[in-house]
């Protein structure tokens, strides 16, 4: 599907440009050449194995300390990413959905969520948001996520169950709308009502200016949120690039095949 | 002939012409200090904090007095309320033109004592107690001046009472405070330790000795913003009777060199005791929160929480020992101490201790000394939250829940003030009706 926009998309500039991207932690490679495009208005997914570095390719794109990199660039929207913090990289419209989301007793997450929208809107040059207009935004949005008022006042995170913290980075997503916003394994552990409302989170955000990059180990998320294309990584690298069908193949037969497949790039379903 | 004998046998020959009784406490005050001299690092409750700094400071009638304004107080931040009742001591004397002390209900008696205007008084407040130690005899030596605070059975003040001590000088601060309350009665006292802007080096001294009657509640809030350059003991003894209540909470943000005593003694079956802690230090900021509770009899129950964030070269220092004695069944005890280090230069020495000598009790003690979670702090920045901004809420988020809090609005207000001018404002989470 898709394939001729796909093409003339192709001749645009991409929103994300990875070029051989090599990252590690604790000097352990795990990133060992990663090249990928993602356009604006693509949904793309990228699959693979555990431990093939899906994890570290989200962190350091968000901006993450921990890991280091050793070559490679990544464009966004035209800037250079990798000079970019993750304060910058967040205000200028790069969404990260955390796979494990993380719980700050304390912070409450009102503030949280007001705190980032008024420091995007600043540093867009617009207006802060006050008190009133803040809390009509973000009640709409609740009930949209099927979220309860509650949520609020708790501490970011602090005692939600998997799902809320799910729908939690969602509503994050839905509040700051992102240019690219990446979802890591934001699928995983959740039941069906859960995995339904993230994907309707997706669909309701899919505009022609946005782009998704979904992280997932599993077909499941695709069936509500019908990816444009598919990646898979494989030991630190994209080894297939495919349509959706590609995902069901993995889904039926693993990850076995692609061990045989040398090339990095362009391994047809 | 050590340091702190020549400074003592200095400040002996200064004894001002004081009356027969207060003198006769005197003396056996250097009595005791000449025996024993001040603690040392040998010492096991001294391990980690060190007194020398002490030696070479004047006494605190070598110098002068500056004259302060109730303005001068207030810009400098002093707690107050037109509704309480304030008491305030400057450089260590009772100022009767900064104090109000009407508004106490009958039966509450507050007095000042004074070492040259009531001798008799003087004399009682000024005898050593059975546990005093050296840094008690110090006390003994230069109070001149202090509360003398008796609530008879069932009396409660509604507002908090304030006191406030302020340093102008180089001297130093050696107040005696005694605090007896009669069965059932009640109080909330809001202790705050102040000096004006860049006052040299000085020292503190502080005894409290707090007589807890059956069923009666303390709520003791010291907030210690002392000058950093001060040296700032304090000591409080409280005994409690069956069913009373002593609660206890810090805010340890000034000094040089701080330490805060509790000694805590539940003498009877059914008491209650919490104590709070959070100290936010930096630069070469040392401070000491030591903490003993003997819970003698069934029933006892404690908790205890401190924490502290240790930023530069600061160090902290935490002893917390419970006793659960012989007969002092069914004890439910509990004692945390968590602190985060800033930098690795900071430093923490923290000892949790309990000693349980009776059955069928509950108890537990705990400590921690990490970094700020990197985990959090990423997670906050990657929402476009300013890296600062990311860190001070959640170092807010870490010490909220030890900071002082009874409930009255100035308090809060107070100590909010002070988290922000330490780069950590209150988050505003307040939804519009």
């Amino acid at each position: 599907m898709n394939r001729i926009s796909n093409a003339a998309q192709r001749a645009m500039q991409p929103l994300l440009a990875v070029r051989g991207l090599h990252a590690g932690i604790d000097g352990k490679p795990v990133l060992t050449g990663v090249d990928l495009d993602v356009f604006a208005g693509e949904v793309v997914a990228l699959m693979g194995p555990n431990g093939s570095g899906k994890t570290t390719l989200a962190q350091v794109l968000a901006g993450r300390e921990a890991y280091s990199l050793s070559a490679g660039q990544v464009q966004f929207a035209g800037t250079d990413l990798l000079s970019m913090s993750p304060v910058e990289r967040a205000r200028e419209g790069l969404f990260l959905a955390f796979q494990y989301p993380v719980e700050i007793p304390g912070v409450p997450n009102i503030y949280l969520l007001k705190a980032a929208l008024n420091a995007q809107r600043r540093h867009q040059g617009l207006a802060e948001l006050d008190a009133i207009e803040f809390l009509q935004t973000i009640k709409q949005l609740l009930r949209e996520l099927g979220l309860d008022d509650k949520f609020l006042q708790r501490g970011v995170n602090e005692g939600f169950s998997g799902g809320e913290k799910k729908r939690n980075e969602m509503l994050q997503m839905a509040l700051l709308r992102p240019r690219l916003a990446i979802l890591d394994e934001t699928d995983s552990g959740l039941d069906v009502d859960a995995l339904q409302a993230v994907a309707d989170g997706v669909n309701a955000l899919r505009r022609p200016d946005r782009a998704f990059l979904l992280i997932t180990h599993y077909q499941r998320l695709l069936e509500h949120i019908v990816p444009d294309r598919v990646l898979v990584l494989l030991h630190g690298r994209i080894v297939a690039t495919g349509g959706p069908d590609l995902a069901r193949r993995i889904e039926r037969e693993g990850y076995a095949w692609l061990q045989c497949a040398t090339q990095s790039q362009g391994v047809a379903p | 002939m050590t340091a702190v004998q020549d400074w003592l046998e200095h400040a002996l020959t200064q004894v001002p012409d004081e009356p027969q009784a207060v003198q006769a406490q005197r003396r056996s005050a250097a009595q005791t200090l000449r025996s024993r001299g001040l603690p040392t690092r040998h010492d096991e409750d001294w391990k980690y904090t060190s007194l020398k700094g002490l030696d070479v400071l004047p006494r605190a009638d070598s110098v002068s007095p500056a004259r302060v304004s109730a303005d001068d107080l207030n810009a400098l931040g002093a707690i107050d309320h037109p509704d309480c009742a304030r008491v305030v001591f400057v450089d260590g004397r009772y100022a009767p033109g900064l104090s109000r002390l009407h508004g106490l209900p009958q039966g509450a008696r507050l007095r000042c004592w004074s070492a040259r205007l009531t001798p008799d008084l003087a004399h009682e407040v000024l005898a050593a107690a059975a546990d005093a130690d050296a840094v008690d005899a110090v006390n003994r030596l230069f109070a001149a001046d202090g509360l003398d605070l008796e609530l008879a059975a069932g009396v409660r003040i509604a507002q908090p009472l304030l006191v406030v001590t302020l340093q102008t000088n180089a001297g130093g601060s050696h107040l005696r405070h005694r605090i007896t309350l009669g069965a059932g009665a009640r109080i909330q006292l809001v202790e705050q330790h102040l000096a004006l802007a860049a006052t040299p080096g000085y020292v503190v001294t502080e005894s409290t000795r707090m007589d807890l009657g059956v069923h009666a509640a303390l709520h003791h809030v010291r907030l210690q913003t002392e000058a950093e350059t001060a040296s700032h003991v304090s000591q409080l003894h409280v005994v409690q009777a069956e069913r009373s209540q002593f609660d206890a909470q810090l805010l340890a943000l000034g000094a040089a060199l701080s330490r805060q005593e509790w000694h805590v003694d539940q003498r009877a079956a059914g008491c209650s005791a919490e104590v709070r802690a959070a100290s936010l230090l930096h630069g070469q900021q040392h401070g000491d929160v030591h903490l003993r509770i003997a819970h003698r009899q069934p029933h006892g129950h404690s908790r205890t929480h401190v924490r502290g964030v240790f930023d530069d070269a600061a160090r902290g220092v935490f002893t917390g020992r419970v006793d659960v004695l012989p007969g002092a069944d069914k004890t439910d005890a509990a004692m945390i101490n968590r602190n985060v280090l800033l930098s690795m230069a900071a430093e923490v020495d923290t000892r949790p201790q309990l000693q349980i000598d009776a059955d069928d009790v509950q108890c537990s003690h705990g400590a921690a000394v990490g970094r700020l979670d990197d985990d959090a702090l990423f997670y906050l920045t990657a929402r476009g939250i300013a890296a600062d901004e990311a860190r001070a809420l959640l170092l807010r988020a870490f010490i909220v829940p030890a900071l002082p809090d009874i409930g009255w609005a100035p308090l809060t207000r107070q100590i909010a003030a002070l988290l922000a001018a330490r780069g950590m404002p209150t988050p505003d989470v307040t939804e519009p009706r």
